[in-house]
């Protein structure tokens, strides 16, 4: 352990954040060819909760050539002590300092944490501006769902890798290391990555076709680090399948991971009893998309059951069909509570936004539950969506209402009912039918849930809100160009650190960035002509524009798309990936 | 009923009380020894560990208890072969009932490597030779000067490390405030971590080892 920064762990809060030695680690190669940082730009706890970084972690070290270590957003006290003591941040394992790694990777799951990835590379005392870095400086690498646009971020970042991630960054391993016997320079290094498809090399502009991976052979980690500090979300995580067949028109995730991909179920039960042999987790959690839509769920949980059962680990599954055999195996002791997303309030605007959720699957959903013993509810829902009216609203409360009536008439348990009711304010988001629309303003936004304050106070029910300003700016970071780079720079130098944290989000300093470069946030929020060129024109998910197109309209006409595991949609992936389609959507359609 | 005495070194140094106490769960989960669970509703492993250390302390004798009708050595066996770098099991044996080592202790020895051999070590000795040592405690907001001169029993110097011996228990100096108090009264300066080696238990007025009185 170094001694510098031994000194400094005796002065943080929560030292073993930075402390490594977590159990399950891979060892250091130190004599690897490319060293590979990888980093998540959150606190330790949340970032120990992601799964994506987790695969990434054992798909490169399990290559001999590769010594992949990790790196977290450390807190602002372990902040002002590494720039106090002149310590670099450094790579958790080896303690070796961000700027001594060849490749340096981060992980962008929200827009809210792009300052995030400037104030690590700043610690780091990397250049933040890909131009002003030399031969001798990391490539910056990143990835995930955020990158789907990448435009924002192109100031700041060398590579882009669009979609799965499971195969580019290692194969960009593997370049850099021809690249660095070769003798090549970082410019003639970027311009052979840029050929790899999935990689998006901002200096090159290349055409960039998002990676798509067949998930059954990709690496799945089954031991994975184990954090020292309790993390947000302490289970085990069993991804089943990717992508998601619903077609809800509002969400991003559902388009940009189509199609569909299953693993199979003899790999999931292996996968499932090494996670908890190998892990100790008192909880495995079934996450994807729309984790009951799983063919082979039945299949899955009988074979899991016993072993799960003899070890006390129990299972996490969403529970939007609670009335469904499966839940049965969900159940825990605890009864904690039942969590449903209906999105909105009335069947017309679930209609608009294809949301296939009827009054009835509710009702029935909650009713199973309060006769199983459940006294405590969530549900989720959005406002802002298109065509939204008072009535979508008052559909709200109503459904709230309902709920209570319901539960006294068919409740076993003596609990009062206890039903929290939570909204989000759409984000038109890239690639999805709602990509053009506007976003409802700030005085909108606090108007309709001032609406539902009042009235969900009325009837007894407990009421949370996302933050307005929050909305706006993820929409426009999400729907940005190449001009918000200076803005996010700016908010950065203003002090923005750990957006996503209500504790921390100061829009203040994020509207004197936009007023600096006479930029106004509502241009990025406001509608958008659907036949204007749109930033993310230039990155091909493999979705034709067409669909989005034909799939708006229909939103507007109340018209539904059915699930893509009925028909085929015809959304683009036939003709973007012809051998992926005849795999995963034809087989299933055909069936 | 088991008794083990476990290391806690390197890296693990930083590990919180509960995080220790979660990281033991994690791993009689990982190697499925049976163990006694608590009745109700949110069943937990039923766990006995001895006093919380200070953070960024390192020890080499922390203690719990366990409720497990599996062999004591076999117990150990299996955890050490599931436990992060710096937690080890150094034994392991039955007892009757939790031996309450938090009520038993009274003393600890420790040890602190100098940063460097330009000391002297007249120095520190010079210290416990004083009438009175009077040093600034905050207890609950209030800075108090406090003679700690009764609660160091024993202090010399072997290889590079100052080794000491300070009251632990319901009275207690802290090791690493004591080694703070030398530095800014001496200005020599220690590296590494401060480890407790020994934990012991006083027997007709006279220290002795925790294993030894237990009979280990
Ligand atoms: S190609 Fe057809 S079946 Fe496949 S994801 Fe698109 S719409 Fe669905």
């Amino acid at each position: 352990m170094r001694e510098d920064i031994k000194q400094i762990l005796s002065q943080v809060e929560k030292p073993a954040r930075y402390a490594g030695g977590e159990f399950n680690s891979l060892p250091v190669k130190p004599s690897a060819a490319i060293k590979f940082l990888l980093c998540f730009p959150d606190v330790y706890e949340v970032a120990m909760s992601n799964l994506g970084i987790k695969i990434l972690y054992e798909i490169l070290n399990r290559n001999e050539d590769i010594s992949c270590e990790m790196c977290y957003a450390p807190w602002p006290d372990m902040a002002k002590l590494l720039k106090d003591n002149d310590i670099s941040l450094f790579g958790l394992s080896s303690q070796t300092s961000m700027r001594d790694f060849d490749i340096v990777g981060f992980s962008m799951q929200y827009e809210m944490s792009y300052t995030n990835m400037l104030y690590m590379l700043d610690l780091g005392n990397i250049p933040l501006l890909r131009k002003e870095r030399s031969e001798k400086d990391p490539i910056i690498i990143a990835g995930g769902p955020c990158c789907i646009n990448p435009f924002p971020l192109v100031d700041f970042v060398d590579i882009f890798c669009i979609g799965d991630g499971e195969y580019n960054d290692e194969k960009l391993c593997m370049l850099l290391k021809q690249a660095k016997t070769s003798g090549m320079s970082r410019a003639d290094f970027l311009k052979m990555a840029s050929d790899i498809e999935g990689i998006y090399v901002p200096e090159i502009e290349n055409y960039v076709k998002r990676a798509v991976v067949p998930l059954e052979e990709a690496v799945f980690p089954t031991k994975v680090q184990i954090p020292n500090v309790e993390a947000v979300h302490n289970r085990a995580m069993l991804e089943l399948f990717r992508g998601c067949s619903r077609g809800c028109r509002f969400c991003q995730a559902g388009m940009i991971y189509r199609p569909v991909r299953n693993r199979t179920v003899e790999t999931l039960t292996k996968y499932a009893l090494d996670l908890v042999k190998n892990n100790g987790f008192e909880e495995i959690s079934l996450s994807s998309l729309s984790t009951c839509d799983y063919p082979d769920l039945k299949q899955l949980l009988t074979a899991i059951k016993p072993e799960l059962d003899k070890r006390g680990v129990h299972i996490s599954l969403p529970s939007t069909r609670v009335d469904s055999f499966e839940a049965q195996y969900a159940e825990d002791s605890r009864l904690s509570s039942i969590t449903f997303a209906p999105e909105a309030g009335t069947q017309r605007l679930r209609d608009v936004i294809n949301k296939n959720v009827t009054e009835e699957d509710i009702f029935n959903s909650m009713k199973f539950a309060f006769e199983k013993g459940y006294s405590s509810v969530k549900l989720y829902f959005m406002i802002g969506l298109p065509t939204e009216t008072e009535e979508d609203l008052a559909g709200i409360v109503d459904i709230a209402s309902r709920i209570k009536k319901l539960y006294r008439e068919c409740a076993v348990s003596k609990k009062q009912l206890s039903i929290t009711i939570s909204t989000s304010t759409l984000v038109p988001k890239p690639f999805t039918p709602f990509q053009w629309e506007r976003q409802i303003s700030l005085a909108e936004i606090e108007q309709r849930q001032t609406y539902l304050k009042t009235e969900l106070k009325k009837i007894g029910v407990k009421y949370k809100w996302h933050d307005g300003l929050t909305s706006r700016l993820e929409t426009a970071l999400a729907r940005g160009d190449s001009k918000l780079g200076k803005v996010i720079l700016s908010a950065y130098e203003n002090g923005a650190i750990f957006d996503s944290w209500d504790e921390f989000f100061d829009f203040e300093k994020w509207q004197n960035a936009f007023d600096k470069f006479n930029i106004v946030i509502d241009e990025y929020t406001s509608e958008i002509p659907v036949d204007a060129n749109l930033p993310w024109d230039k990155i091909d998910v493999g979705i034709d524009k067409e669909f989005l197109k034909r799939e708006r309209e229909k939103a507007y006409a109340k018209v539904l798309t059915q699930d893509c595991r009925k028909i085929c949609n015809d959304c683009g992936i036939r003709v973007a990936y012809p051998e992926i389609y005849s795999e995963f959507c034809k087989k299933r359609v055909d069936r | 009923m088991i008794l083990c005495k476990y290391t806690k070194l390197d890296r693990a140094v930083y590990l919180g009380h509960l995080d220790v106490l979660k990281m033991f769960g994690m791993a009689i989960r990982r190697t499925a020894i049976p163990v006694a669970y608590s009745m109700g509703f949110n069943k937990h492993i039923l766990l006995y560990m001895s006093q919380p250390l200070s953070l960024g302390l390192a020890s080499e004798c922390e203690y719990f208890c366990i409720d497990s009708p599996c062999d004591p050595d076999e117990f150990a066996e299996k955890m050490n072969s599931s436990l992060p770098e710096g937690i080890r099991l150094t034994k392991a044996f039955f007892v009757q009932k939790n031996p309450n080592i938090a009520g038993l202790m009274c003393a600890a020895d420790y040890t602190a490597e100098f940063a460097d051999r330009n000391y002297d070590p007249d120095d520190i000795l010079k210290i416990t030779e004083k009438p009175a040592i009077e040093m600034e405690i905050v207890s609950k907001g209030v800075k108090k000067i406090k003679d700690i001169k009764p609660l160091i029993y024993d202090i010399s110097i072997e290889n590079n490390f100052l080794k000491f011996c300070l009251a632990c228990g319901n009275s207690n100096l802290k090791a690493d405030r004591f080694i703070s108090y030398i530095t800014e009264t001496t200005g020599i300066r220690f590296s590494g971590f401060i480890t407790k080696k020994h934990l012991y238990t006083a027997v007709n007025g006279k220290l002795t080892d925790i294993d030894d009185y237990l009979g280990k």
